[in-house]
């Protein structure tokens, strides 16, 4: 025998199997790097660190699937017996399977770094550009990998079936995590500390390295014990039996005929007992997901460090498990070679169909149902204060089921497709992730409506309830494939179809009315300061000219310069310069403190009207917003319109509070007066910056692709931010101008008096057809602002649409307001005078 | 004498629920087609995974090739050519694949004869293991075990799924290979192709040897006498020694009964017995045999012994507490 004929041979079988894996990981990350490249700049930071993080967990996948294509599927699919029926040392047995299992995961390694420099994913990641998962450096993830690796080629040798081998991998691979976590814990910094990063990296890593070894020896040993002979059993006495007899089925003697009425329940008390540990192992699993995100929705004061990884932890192994019930449905008994012995018996597919997804539907509407129970239980987060605290908000019953229905869903539609068990394992947790994203974004980015993205839901269990038969029959053949290729068709293309619709109904502008406008647009740009003054929240600087911010500051000198902050000046709110004449850019966190600083200044001079202190602090405040306002009308900017009317609706309705009515005399406050009575100057100045806009956004997208333009790289940065992401582009794509044309018939209208509703309806359609009804929009009598308790700050929220406050009724109690003056300029005029 | 091919001693294997093997004493000679026969859940199987190093016996030893299948299963595995009843082969494998993989590990020659072989039975070698017919299958495999040209064949159920032709040609061969000095271990359920080509015959019952003789000892050392007596009621007469009574039928006042040791000469001392007044002696087949030995309450030890069935009269190793094999040889056939 030649010992290089052993190992060459060796070494191409177990290539020929892992290289299947290998490709299809990598195409899957290629998808997902794809999605991540085109969708990264639209996500918010959250999400872009959950992109980052898809290079690290790809030969994750790889490590914990390799033991189980090169060993559990050898097991099960009886080619095991074979080859240890060969005169080969069980040494080089063990040997090539690690060997070319390391293999591939460096080529796994090798293919996601190439991925993530062609889509320029490796600067997030070296730049540290994640929470959670991605706070270690790729190093450590690469030793974890290896662990893993081990973890998944020990467990896959000392368990007969894959599922169960997937199952122990889990707890092996946080281990490290584990251990990492307890020694911070033990010798690390106390309660409420932070934790220093590098010395968390170092310890992960070196007891990554450490268990390295430890792991490979364990894989190796078992390794060679699976191929030596087996162990008898040993028996003490024949009459002696062990506790577990006791809950054996009864003997045969004592079974009935027919143990259940109906035979679907048969098939359901089948998938249980095919593998009660592995049964056991899922529905713990989900068990604790289930306890981690009731933990995450209702907890006070926060998950983080410890805590927040295992809630992250569970939460994960949740979603696995979902995803494994999925699994489980089409492999085991659950295979077509098992699923025969039913299909000769001419037992009906829809019944084993139901039978088979009996268990695992059955187990998740249980934990649906716990979800449900426990919220109303506890309730909802009360006030924002405790939602500071809460890591993700509570999401309703349908959600809920809805998500656990897509993951099981895209799961099971997997196993059936993809029927090495092996492979569907991992395959389908990453497929229904993909799932998920995909209808997230349809209902995010798009405004697709549940009940389109629920009908996307139910296409896996229509295609394979539809494929049954075939599958249960073992013949896929071409119809089998037709059938599932159609589904798969459906599922990306019916969240499409609405936003299609749409977008093809949009409007756009006449050539003859865009040319009236282009050239009054034009004609509003040459008159307009290109020139602007951003405001910004104050002048204050902790540190020194010349130092930089990394560099120690002593803390006394530190403290000094915080205390000698007045909080109560505008200055450490705003500042917005001295020039008058020149437009101002709004800065909604900034404006939004301002207003509630000056908000409490009011509140303490009502409770003090004697003091001359709380007077003028909050004279200071009304001055500087009535200025902010001036600046901001002359802005050729549509969104600083928008902030523009914030400023003077909390004027207006300062102005309006009878608490305040002995100050309206008072100079600050005939200012205020001056500019909320402008009702034609800011109708002016909207019509200006609304066309100017339009004009500007059009030159800017000129020569740039449309996602630059989506981005908000234009000089309208905050148009449309609160518009589904790809609705804001079909607007900024193709319907701009029906936008501006109802926004400028809206002024006319509410210039002349007439009622505004049709064209805040009009409005509504183009900004949010595709979700939402009118009432509850953002142009919507709820949203308008009246003069009264409402919370002026709210308001913001609504600034990236156009004109939600136009001709609201606030404006009509400005314009009542500057009646009154002029009623009362008998006793104002000679102030007017003197102060000339 | 010849050192044995395969040799055990005491072996014992008990899973729980069962006793697979009871003490199992077995010696086969080189250059002999040994059948081993055995109704199912016999222990058949179990043998053949202890002989090829897949399991440890709860006691005992054994020996092949003169080697211990537990302690050097790769010196046993190079010397022996092992078929499963089922064996499963990587499927996504080609024909030709799959017998280059497997020379990896064994001399050169190999994948000559392998191809041969492989050509004899027609299959292309381009074809996937996937696409093959159970038939196809099982002479790839076949054609896997033999192309090392092995010292000892052992063959699990090796004609299942063939067709009758190809059956008979392999059947032939095994009557080559113990002509040419090698030696085949075979577990079969098809008596009738067993009587054709086993030079000794293993009858395994209930983990225990019942019978382990040359075919032609076998046959001819049992014989079914048919005693027809004046009165239903009468009891049989005691036979000659050393004729033993294996197992008895009424019908009647006829009695089957099937006789071990039994000579024609001892007719006439039947025949001169109260309450008899015919005696009529036929030759077993072996299937005849094989169910004989296997029949319920043949050899049991746990059932009440009847009047002319106690085993232990009988004095011979046939199913007893020790479970001893008379050596089989090929010399008789």
């Amino acid at each position: 025998m030649n010992t290089h004929a052993v190992w060459r041979g060796l070494v191409w079988k177990e290539t020929r199997q892992i290289v299947p894996l290998v490709m299809m990981l990598l195409a899957v990350s290629a998808v997902l790097f794809l999605i991540w490249s085109f969708t990264s700049r639209q996500l918010n930071i959250s999400l872009r660190a959950v992109g980052s993080i898809v290079p690290l967990i790809m030969p994750a996948l790889y490590a914990a699937g390799a033991g189980a294509i090169l060993v559990s599927h050898e097991k099960e699919s009886g080619t095991w017996n074979w080859l240890a029926s060969l005169p080969v040392p069980a040494n080089s047995v063990v040997a090539t399977k690690l060997a070319v299992g390391f293999g591939g995961l460096v080529l796994m390694w090798i293919g996601c770094v190439i991925l993530s420099v062609v889509t320029g994913l490796e600067r997030t990641i070296s730049a540290g550009g994640g929470d959670g998962l991605a706070q270690f450096p790729v190093p450590v993830w690469i030793a974890h990998s290896v662990y893993v690796l081990f973890c998944g080629f020990y467990t896959a040798w000392r368990n007969r079936n894959a599922f169960p081998a997937l199952l122990w991998i889990l707890p092996l691979a946080i281990l490290p995590f584990v251990v990492c976590e307890i020694s911070l814990a033990w010798s690390g910094p106390g309660m409420g500390q932070y934790v220093d990063a590098t010395q968390k990296m170092w310890r992960m890593g070196t007891i990554t390295t450490i268990a390295i070894p430890i792991m490979g020896w364990f894989a190796v040993r078992a390794g060679q014990r699976a191929l030596s002979p087996r162990d008898a059993d040993i028996l003490s006495d024949d009459r002696l039996q062990s506790g577990i007899d006791a809950w054996r089925p009864p003997p045969p003697s004592n079974m009935v005929k027919r143990p259940f009425s109906n035979d679907v329940a048969v098939l359901a008390w089948q998938s249980i007992h095919t593998s009660r540990w592995s049964s056991i192992g899922l529905v713990s699993m989900l068990a604790m997901g289930a306890i981690a995100w009731l933990v995450a929705t209702n907890s006070r004061d926060g998950v983080n460090g410890l805590s927040g990884n295992v809630v992250g932890v569970l939460l994960g192994s949740g979603l696995l498990a979902i995803s494994w019930l999925g699994v489980f449905a089409f492999t085991g008994d659950g295979a077509a070679t098992r699923l025969k012995f039913l299909a000769d018996r001419g037992v009906s597919p829809a019944r084993v169909w139901l039978g088979r997804l009996g268990f695992g539907v059955s187990v998740l509407c249980s934990a649906a149902l716990l979800i449900f129970a426990w919220q109303i239980f506890l309730g909802s987060p009360e006030d924002l204060g405790r939602m500071d605290g809460v890591v993700f908000p509570e999401m309703s019953l349908l959600t809920v089921v809805s998500v656990f229905a897509l993951i099981y869903g895209v799961s099971q539609w997997t196993s059936q497709v993809v029927p090495m068990l092996a492979a569907s394992a991992f395959l389908a947790p990453v497929l229904s992730v993909l799932g998920l994203f995909f209808l997230i974004s349809a209902g995010m980015s798009y405004g697709v409506s549940l009940g389109w993205l629920i009908a996307c839901v139910a296409i896996p269990f229509v295609s394979t309830l539809w494929t049954m038969g075939a599958f249960m029959d073992g013949r896929r053949g071409w119809m089998y494939w037709t059938i599932t290729v159609v589904a798969l068709f459906v599922f990306v293309a019916l969240p499409v179809i609405p936003v299609a619709i749409d977008r093809l109904k949009f409007p756009s502008m006449s050539s003859e009315r865009f040319a009236v406008l282009d050239a009054e647009a034009r004609g509003h740009m040459r008159r307009s300061s290109l020139q602007s003054v951003a405001m910004r929240q104050s002048n204050f600087q902790l540190y020194d000219n010349d130092q930089l911010f990394f560099e120690d500051l002593d803390g006394k000198v530190a403290v000094d310069r915080l205390r000698q902050r007045d909080l109560y000046s505008p200055d450490s709110w705003v500042i917005i310069g001295d020039d008058r004449e020149v437009p101002l850019r709004a800065d909604e966190y900034v404006l939004q403190n301002a207003l509630q600083v000056a908000t409490l200044l009011k509140l303490q001079w009502e409770q003090n009207p004697e003091d001359k202190n709380a007077k003028d602090q909050f004279r200071r405040f009304v001055e500087r917003i009535t200025h902010a306002a001036q600046g901001l009308r002359l802005s050729t900017r549509w969104v600083d319109q928008e902030c523009a009317d914030v400023l003077e609706i909390w004027l207006t309705q300062t102005l309006a509070d009878e608490s305040v009515a002995g100050l309206r005399e008072e100079p600050f406050m005939q200012d205020a007066i001056e500019v909320v009575r402008d009702f034609e100057g800011r109708q002016d100045a909207r019509r200006r910056a609304l066309l100017v806009s339009w004009l500007r956004d059009r030159e800017l997208s000129q020569g740039r692709p449309s996602g630059a333009m989506i981005a908000g790289v234009s000089a309208n940065d905050y148009w449309f931010e609160r518009v589904p992401i790809g609705w804001r582009s079909s607007i900024l794509q193709q319907g701009m101008g029906a936008v501006v044309e109802r926004c400028l018939a809206l002024i006319e209208a509410g210039r002349k008096g007439e009622p505004v509703d049709a064209e805040l309806r009009g409005l509504h359609r183009l900004l949010n057809s595709t979700g939402g009804e009118f009432e509850v929009g953002p142009y919507g009598e709820r949203n308008r602002m009246a003069i009264g308790p409402e919370c002026v700050f709210a308001t913001f929220q609504n600034c990236s649409y156009p004109g939600t406050q136009w001709f609201a009724p606030w404006e009509e109690t400005a314009r009542a307001m500057s009646v009154h003056r002029e009623s009362t300029s008998v006793a104002t005029v000679p102030r007017q005078e003197n102060s000339k | 004498m010849m050192n044995a091919v395969i040799s055990t001693d005491q072996l014992t294997m008990r899973f729980r629920g069962c006793d697979a093997l009871m003490g199992l004493n077995l010696n086969v000679r080189p250059g002999t087609v040994f059948a081993l026969l055995g109704e199912n859940g016999a222990g058949k199987t179990t043998l053949i995974r202890i002989l090829t190093g897949f399991q440890k016996p709860t006691s005992g030893s054994a020996r092949v090739c003169e080697f211990n299948p537990l302690t050097q299963p790769l010196e046993v595995r190079r010397r022996v050519g092992y078929v499963s009843d089922n064996p499963t082969l990587y499927d996504w494998m080609s024909v030709g694949q799959i017998g280059w993989f497997t020379a990896s590990f064994y001399p050169d020659g190999f994948l000559q004869n392998y191809r041969e072989s492989i050509l004899r039975y027609e299959i292309p070698e381009d074809r996937k293991i996937r696409v093959l017919s159970k038939g196809q299958r099982a002479k790839v495999a076949l054609s896997l075990a033999l192309a090392h040209d092995p010292e000892l064949l052992i063959l699990d159920e090796p004609t299942s799924g063939l067709d009758p032709m190809v059956r008979r040609e392999f059947l032939e061969s095994m009557i080559g290979r113990a002509a040419s000095g090698r030696t085949v271990f075979l577990s079969s359920h098809q008596i009738s192709e067993v009587e054709r080509v086993a030079d000794t015959i293993g009858i395994l019952h209930n983990g225990a040897m019942q019978a382990c003789e040359s075919l032609n000892d076998l046959k001819g050392s049992m014989t079914e006498l048919t005693i027809s007596m004046d009165d239903s009621l009468v009891t049989l007469p005691e036979l000659p020694v050393p004729a033993v009574a294996m197992l008895e039928e009424h019908r009647g006042r006829q009695r089957q009964v099937i006789v071990r040791n039994f000579e024609p000469s001892m007719i006439s001392a039947i025949e001169e017995a109260p309450g008899v007044v015919a005696v009529r002696m036929r030759s077993m087949t072996l299937e005849e045999i094989f169910i004989a030995h296997t029949r319920r309450g043949f050899g049991d030890r746990s059932s009440p012994p009847g009047p002319m069935f106690d085993l232990a009269d009988g004095g011979e190793p046939n199913g007893g507490s020790s479970g001893d094999a008379v050596i089989a040889s090929g010399e008789s056939r």
